[in-house]
């Protein structure tokens, strides 16, 4: 039995919904942030780094977003090409890409004061910004090309964790005038939508707190800023 | 047969050691870089953001390191816990912790003006540098365990790829600010001795021009 440690519309989200694809029992744990549970001994026990998602496992705690997609798809043998599969090497590119370039990126987005502080965060919040377009309009290009790990067909850890950081970008940048539009990405709006309507998935988007076009439309929670 | 796109002392170094400790055969195809030849259409149709390295691969070409990494672990056991092994999910924390916040971090070290531009590289610093030494301090915990994926006694594919960015690290030399020494990381050194004195190590590091020691003491 797997137990996930998180918060909700937090990382922990594409676990969940990873889960719920695979049909795999879990509990999950809700971290209190404000009561400081990412710094709880509990929780350090089982990351020394302090941060969610962690998944225990049979195989003893894991963190990592990623770490945790590739273990969970390796494990039950889907949602990835598993090794030996002719386009795993093609995969692993784009989902290492994925992890260690546009999923910090995002965070920088969201929390643009965290590489330097806050007296330069607008200057980097505008870099990242442009480094984020460039970024998915490449992913774009691999979507369009009918992989189906990038795919509205079928999901894979890869589009689960793609889509998730879409909608962050899309609903919670730190200036508003940085969400992104999602029509411009054509073939990742279309996988987007159709992860969001599938049907294994729905519920699990629920119990995140999540209903509707969450990932392929979701609204700019952040305020306009004055002209 | 694979062929390695590389240039001295980038990343394709971890990749390079890693297919010389391996034995496999392959090729490394030496990138004109002076030439521009990252921004060649024909570079750029292997690796479209025209980085270091790119590897071509009988299922076609890849990059990013970490992704060659584990593409070759799957491919050459050896030097990582194979799929369903019991230390494999470890392995995948530590190989992503690795190449999401050191690795990345390290960059922003190394080129803090790609973060927001000239302007802002000392605020990119300050906070970098700290950022770096807690993580070695993480991966010298983990590697303090003497795991069979993270092990002091024989070599392993996250052992080069770490050794690798503390042969950059250790490149600051000892009186400028961002200096940091591997001995403060007691675990992660031990390593460092066992892989720079491998002989795949050595005839790399000449060929590269890295000296003598290139992981424990860069600069020697």
């Amino acid at each position: 039995m797997y137990r996930l440690h998180g918060v909700l519309d937090w990382g922990s989200q594409v676990i969940r919904l990873t889960l719920a694809e695979l049909a795999l029992p879990f509990d999950f744990h809700q971290i209190d942030v404000a009561a400081g549970g990412l710094t709880s001994p509990d929780l350090l026990a089982l990351n020394p780094f302090g941060r969610v998602p962690v998944l225990e496992t049979p195989d003893g705690p894991i963190f990592e977003t990623a770490a945790i997609l590739l273990y969970l798809a390796e494990t039950h043998g889907a949602l990835a090409p598993l090794p030996g599969a002719p386009d795993r090497a093609a995969f692993l590119t784009w989902f290492m890409l994925v992890t260690n370039t546009v999923h910090p990126l995002t965070m920088t987005l969201l929390h643009p004061e965290r590489p330097g502080g806050a007296e330069v965060a607008p200057a980097v919040a505008d870099e990242t910004h442009r480094q984020l377009r460039r970024h998915l309009a490449l992913l774009d290009t691999v979507a369009s090309t009918g992989a189906w790990w990038l795919s509205s067909e079928r999901p894979s850890i890869l589009s689960l964790f793609l889509v998730m950081l879409l909608r962050w970008i899309k609903a919670f940048p730190a200036y508003a005038r940085h969400s992104i539009r999602l029509a411009d990405y054509p073939a990742l709006q279309a996988m987007a939508k159709g992860l969001e309507t599938r049907p294994s998935l729905v519920a699990a988007l629920h119990a995140e707190g999540l209903c509707g076009a969450v990932y392929s439309n979701p609204p700019c929670e952040t305020p306009a800023e004055p002209a | 047969m694979y062929v390695l796109h590389y240039y001295p002392d980038t990343a394709s170094l971890a990749v390079r050691m890693v297919l010389a400790e391996l034995g496999v055969q392959h090729r490394c195809e030496l990138i004109d870089r002076e030439a521009g030849m990252l921004s060649s259409p024909a570079y750029r149709k292997m690796q479209p953001l025209g980085l270091i390295p790119a590897m071509e691969t009988p299922d076609g070409t890849m990059f990013e390191t970490a992704a060659i990494l584990l593409y070759l672990a799957d491919r050459h056991p050896g030097l990582a816990p194979a799929v369903g092994s019991p230390d494999r999910g470890d392995f995948l924390k530590w190989l992503f912790f690795t190449s999401t916040n050191a690795h990345t971090t390290l960059l922003q070290l190394f080129y803090p003006e790609r973060t927001a531009g000239p302007d802002c590289v000392d605020h990119v610093l300050a906070h970098a540098l700290p950022k770096m030494k807690q993580y070695l301090s993480l991966l010298d915990q983990a590697a303090g365990a003497n795991p069979s994926w993270l092990s002091q006694d024989r070599p392993t594919m996250l052992g080069y790829y770490i050794a690798m960015l503390m042969h950059w690290l250790g490149g600051f030399g000892a009186d400028h600010p961002l200096q940091i020494n591997a001995a403060d990381y007691p675990a992660l050194f031990k390593i460092l001795v066992l892989l720079e004195g491998q002989h795949a190590t050595q005839a790399i590091a000449e060929d590269e021009g890295l000296g003598p020691t290139p992981f424990t003491a860069p600069l020697a």
